[in-house]
């Protein structure tokens, strides 16, 4: 009879429908477990490595990073002789930014400049002690300058400027399409970023200016100097390295490039300095194509 | 003859009938919005034409209305009006429209010119009337000075912005203003200002961190700046320069307008040249301070009642 026909293939709908959402659950609960489970082996096999670990996208064609924290992370790990090992299956942490290390005790940190001086403080390290205060001061400033203004500066040439396309000049493989169509998006992420920081509401002419006003302040501090703050290295030098390296090698097409080569070549020399001294194995660190 | 407001009743009832109902709604809307776009191009054209009566050669600086203990609550507007005095640069102030072509205050015109941003606008200032104040420092010095009043305007203002806007609780900031339009400032504007703050502190970065992280970070960068100050009278050295504007306006925020807050506290505690500083600047270049606050205060009056 029809009534009965209806009401049995009403129940059938409802039977399958209730099968699909108990797959769906089960699948969801045995992917999460799976996932949960590989998570915890790993933070298990990082705690014991006996060292820091850090964990930092892959290596850049140009740089051993393309993140210019990444690679100050790195130059003061090595300035200040620690060991340590790189992961990049999970670059991110569970704050989302990179690098973050995982300590020998386990402790999980964020933020570079969080690190070193967790680091500073575990190691009781000696380094800048021979600064006087005033230096350590300058040398502050400087650190701020490099990371709070003159990054920006760059961000805003590489967003704005160049659409976001020379982020994959410095990347280990040439990117998918669906990276390629990925940019479009993270650009206007990143210019709506750009125009709340405030740099990204002026003309780029006045951030290339204050870019090169930055810069000709690292050089003329620099001067004949071997390192920032004298004939030792310290701490600022490996944030000014880090982000001078990035514009040497990752930021070739831009203005930056050719400010820093053409006006200030003793930070060009300092950059290889510090290189031929902490990053011998440079190319080695290199992606491999 | 049918009388005018005869035939006003039959368009009237033509419009409303039918299906035209649509088009009628349009028509107002859009009608609207002409008056108001007009209404709003000519009083454009009359400010314009009351800010040129100003003179040439005489800045009009447009800004957020006068605070209650500080002449304004944002330290690049401090910034700004210092550097003018300093450079003896003759300037007129207008409250009526205190955001500027890039949405930022201060910002300024100048012979029909207008210029936001507070450093660009120092530069074209310094240009265009030959005030140049560091001519006399050393590479070095200039160097120095530099990094120092970028590390307050870059990185320490944002660590202001989390306890002003995001971490104080008693929201200190409505009691240090009377602005409010059409709305009231503690009930509408703040909770606003606070949102796009937060996000923008978000964004740049410092706003990720926790407040102890923040407060850290910031206790840091007073102690860099103190360190270097030292005893020294201005921040290199006896004369003042442009940094000493940006320092002393980022300086003034916390000096003047963070009542209670944990930053006053580490300055009056740790960094009391700092403090002697903004004092010797104040008395320099704002003798006439307290007549510069809302409401003005006479000016023999006691106004630090927490310095």
């Amino acid at each position: 009879m029809a009534g009965s026909d209806i009401s049995s293939g009403g129940d059938c709908v409802v039977t399958v429908a209730l099968l699909l959402v108990s797959v769906i659950a089960v699948c969801g609960a045995a992917v999460y477990l799976y996932v949960h489970l590989a998570k915890r082996r790993r933070r298990r096999a990082w705690a014991e490595a006996r060292c820091v670990v850090v964990h930092c996208p892959s290596p850049g064609a140009l740089t051993p990073s393309i993140s210019p924290f990444v690679l100050k992370l790195l130059t003061f790990l090595r300035l200040a002789k620690i060991p340590y090992q790189l992961d990049h299956f999970e670059p991110l942490g569970e704050s989302w930014l990179t690098p973050w290390v995982t300590m020998e005790d386990g402790e999980e940190v964020a933020d570079s400049g969080v690190v070193v001086l967790e680091l500073r403080q575990r190691r009781n390290l000696n380094l800048g002690s021979s600064l006087s205060a005033v230096e350590q001061a300058v040398a502050r400033a400087f650190t701020v300058l490099v990371e709070d203004h003159l990054c920006w500066c760059l961000r805003e040439w590489r967003i704005k400027m160049d659409g976001g396309r020379n982020l994959f000049e410095g990347a280990r493989n040439p990117p998918s399409w669906y990276m390629r169509a990925g940019l479009r998006v993270y650009a206007w992420l990143r210019t709506n970023t750009l125009w709340h920081q405030g740099v990204g509401r002026l003309p780029h002419l006045e951030v290339r200016k204050f870019a090169w006003r930055d810069l000709q302040a690292l050089s003329d501090y620099l001067g004949e100097k071997s390192y920032l703050m004298g004939e030792e290295m310290n701490e600022v030098d490996c944030t000014v390295f880090a982000q001078m390296a990035n514009i040497l090698y990752n930021y070739k097409r831009s203005p930056y490039h050719a400010m820093l080569t053409d006006e200030f070549p003793n930070l060009v020399s300092y950059v290889k300095r510090i290189k031929e001294r902490l990053w011998p194995d440079w190319d080695a660190c290199l992606a491999s194509s | 003859m049918r009388a005018p407001g005869g035939l006003g009743a039959m368009v009237l009832r033509w419009l409303g009938g039918g299906g035209r109902r649509p088009l009628a709604i349009t028509a107002v809307v859009m009608g609207v919005v002409v008056v108001v776009k007009t209404v709003l191009c000519v009083r454009r054209r009359q400010r314009r034409a009351r800010w040129g009566e100003a003179g040439k050669g005489v800045v009009v600086l447009h800004i957020f209305p006068r605070g209650t203990s500080c002449p304004s609550l944002s330290p690049f507007v401090v910034k700004l009006e210092t550097y003018l005095r300093l450079a003896c640069i003759p300037y007129l102030v207008d409250f009526e429209k205190p955001l500027g072509p890039k949405g930022k205050c201060p910002w300024v015109s100048l012979d029909g010119e207008e210029i936001g941003d507070s450093h660009l606008i120092i530069q074209h200032l310094s240009e265009r009337f030959n005030r140049h104040l560091s001519s006399h420092l050393s590479g070095e010095q200039r160097a120095t000075a530099h990094a120092m009043r970028v590390m307050m305007e870059e990185h320490f203002f944002w660590c202001n912005v989390v306890w002003r806007w995001v971490e104080d609780r008693k929201c200190t900031v409505s009691s240090l203003t009377h602005w409010g339009t059409l709305l009231p400032f503690h009930h509408v504007y703040r909770p606003l200002v606070s949102l796009l703050l937060r996000h923008q502190a978000s964004m740049q970065g410092v706003g990720r961190h926790s407040w102890p992280q923040v407060y850290s970070m910031a206790w840091e960068d007073l102690h860099a700046l103190s360190v270097y100050l030292g005893g020294k009278k201005y921040l290199t050295g006896d004369e003042l320069t442009e940094d000493d504007c940006g320092v002393f306006g980022m300086l003034s925020q916390v000096v003047w307008c963070s009542p209670g807050s944990p930053l006053l506290s580490a300055v009056q505690d740790n960094f009391p040249n700092l403090i002697v500083y903004c004092q010797r600047v104040r008395e320099r270049l704002w003798p006439d301070w307290n007549r510069c606050l809302n409401p003005p205060l006479p000016d023999n009056s006691l106004l630090d009642a927490s310095v």
